[in-house]
């Protein structure tokens, strides 16, 4: 009840933080599907050509998250009230490497992706003007995990603004693990800590 | 059914962990060194796949062995929660493994892990020592950051001109973040004489190579012509090159310079942009 308790202010939060439009388009849940399919059939695309490395097929799918996540409005979300604070040389610092963290760590993420079943469970409208596309992908072990895309029509179409794993939204965990570093190291410090782990060597052939 | 498939699935990695650790203390030194090659190479592949379980069932015992390439890697499958929980603390037990016998790349991820305290108690002093250590094998993301920690006084007394040395000698390797940093070191005459032309021609290196920052500052640079010869037309060429990668001080600037140019000036600026590739400048 807490946690539920929880993620319902940071919801609210969420839409406080994003400016509104005066004429906020809704976000058409078929469309939003249509978006998720495409985008899935793309990237298994990528995923299970044979011949390429892992590398690359991480940078493959980093280019195709780069267009599909408002890694702006995310970022923004995801820090928090610290984003009023912030001045605009760290504003613009923070967004550059927060964009590039994200992007590592999903690309990672699914660049190691073997390519399991990818279905569409459903399409729902979500708050005043997105959408929430549900989609399970079936494991050799285990049950299917659920995963559901918060999608948002804007200015540059639909965009990817949230991922839920089993009622879990990884913005709002990412901003409270952020909150930790803020509190104790303020923004420059989480910058830095970013940064510091974008620096790190990753595995190697010899 | 799961459930006995993974006890069946441990009993028998425990027995070739078993095999392995004979394999290894038996004394067939020769031996043991090529199979373990072919092994890391096994484990590679099944890492190029996606396989990270398969992987990890390669240099687990390997690591556990003393091989420090598999410490390495098997370090940064528990960083990245490759087929494994992520796990910083134990990624930084197994980079300390691996830099302990001399792995500069561990060396460094050690470091850095001190520098933010994941895995570890953030320790500015133990992480200097760490970077100190790849750094002086060459390591040039190292040089940087040790380069870094003397500029802001973590872990070691503040030293400008220790700073410079390090930063300066990542520079001169092609590290564009270094290249980018000793611009600025020029420009404000921390622990070297300022000069304006040699800033310049730091940020303009670092801007061939792809660095938005630098590509910004490069821009004002030429629209101002300071350092280098006023060029207008370049600078619009930059802050437009820096502006389409998001750089926000970038959009601006490009705003203000193209309000003073002609039509022509611009168009040549958005096709000089257009045709750009890194390494041009």
């Amino acid at each position: 009840m807490e946690l539920r308790h929880g993620l319902t202010v940071a919801v609210i939060a969420f839409f406080a933080l994003v400016p509104q439009l005066a004429a906020a388009e809704k976000t058409d849940p078929a469309q939003a599907a249509k978006f998720i399919e495409t985008l899935s059939g793309e990237t298994l695309t990528v995923l299970q050509a044979g011949d390429s490395t892992l590398e690359q097929r991480e940078a493959h799918v980093r280019e195709i998250l780069a267009r599909s996540f408002d890694l702006q409005t995310i970022g923004r979300f995801v820090l928090g009230k610290a984003w009023n604070r912030a001045s605009p040389e760290q504003r613009q610092e923070y967004q550059a490497v927060f964009a590039e963290f994200i992007l590592r760590t999903y690309s990672r993420r699914l660049g190691g992706y073997a390519g399991e079943e990818f279905k569409i469970v459903e399409a729902k409208p979500l708050g005043k003007r997105d959408a929430v596309v549900i989609t399970e992908i079936s494991r050799p072990s285990g049950p299917p995990l659920e995963a559901g895309w918060r999608i948002r029509s804007g200015n540059n179409g639909l965009r990817i603004l949230d991922l839920i794993v089993e009622g879990v939204s990884l913005a709002v965990t990412q901003r409270s693990e952020f909150q930790t570093v803020v509190n104790s190291q303020g923004v420059d410090g989480l910058i830095e800590s970013l940064r510091l782990k974008l620096d790190k060597f990753s595995a190697r052939q010899s | 059914m799961h459930e006995q498939g993974t006890k069946i699935g441990f009993r028998a990695r425990t027995i070739r962990k078993f095999a392995a650790a004979i394999v290894v203390t038996g004394g067939f030194a020769l031996a043991a060194s090529m199979a373990q090659s072919a092994d890391f190479d096994t484990g590679w592949q099944a890492y190029q796949k996606g396989d990270f379980a398969g992987a990890l069932e390669v240099w687990r015992p390997m690591a556990e062995g003393g091989d420090v390439r598999a410490q390495f890697n098997l370090g940064v499958m528990y960083d990245e929660g490759r087929g494994v929980a992520r796990d910083q603390a134990k990624a930084v037990d197994w980079w300390s493994k691996a830099g302990g016998q001399g792995d500069a790349q561990a060396q460094h991820n050690v470091g850095l892990s001190y520098i933010s305290g994941t895995g570890v108690a953030q320790d500015y002093g133990k992480a200097v020592s760490w970077l100190e250590k790849a750094a002086a094998q060459g390591l040039i993301r190292s040089q940087y950051s040790l380069g870094k920690m003397y500029s802001s006084g973590l872990g070691v007394a503040q030293d400008d001109a220790k700073a410079f040395e390090w930063i300066k000698m990542a520079a001169d390797a092609g590290f564009a973040k270094a290249q980018y940093n000793l611009g600025k070191i020029y420009r404000d005459g921390r622990g070297v004489e300022a000069d304006d032309s040699t800033s310049a021609s730091w940020f303009l290196a670092a801007a061939k190579q792809g660095y938005a920052k630098a590509q910004n500052h490069i821009g004002i640079r030429f629209a101002k012509g300071r350092g280098v010869e006023q060029d207008e037309v370049r600078g619009l060429m930059w802050l437009t090159i820096a502006a389409e990668k998001g750089h926000a001080a970038a959009v601006e600037n490009r705003k203000a310079l193209s309000a003073k140019l002609s039509a022509d000036q611009r168009a040549e600026a958005e096709r000089l942009a257009k045709e750009w590739k890194p390494g041009e400048g």
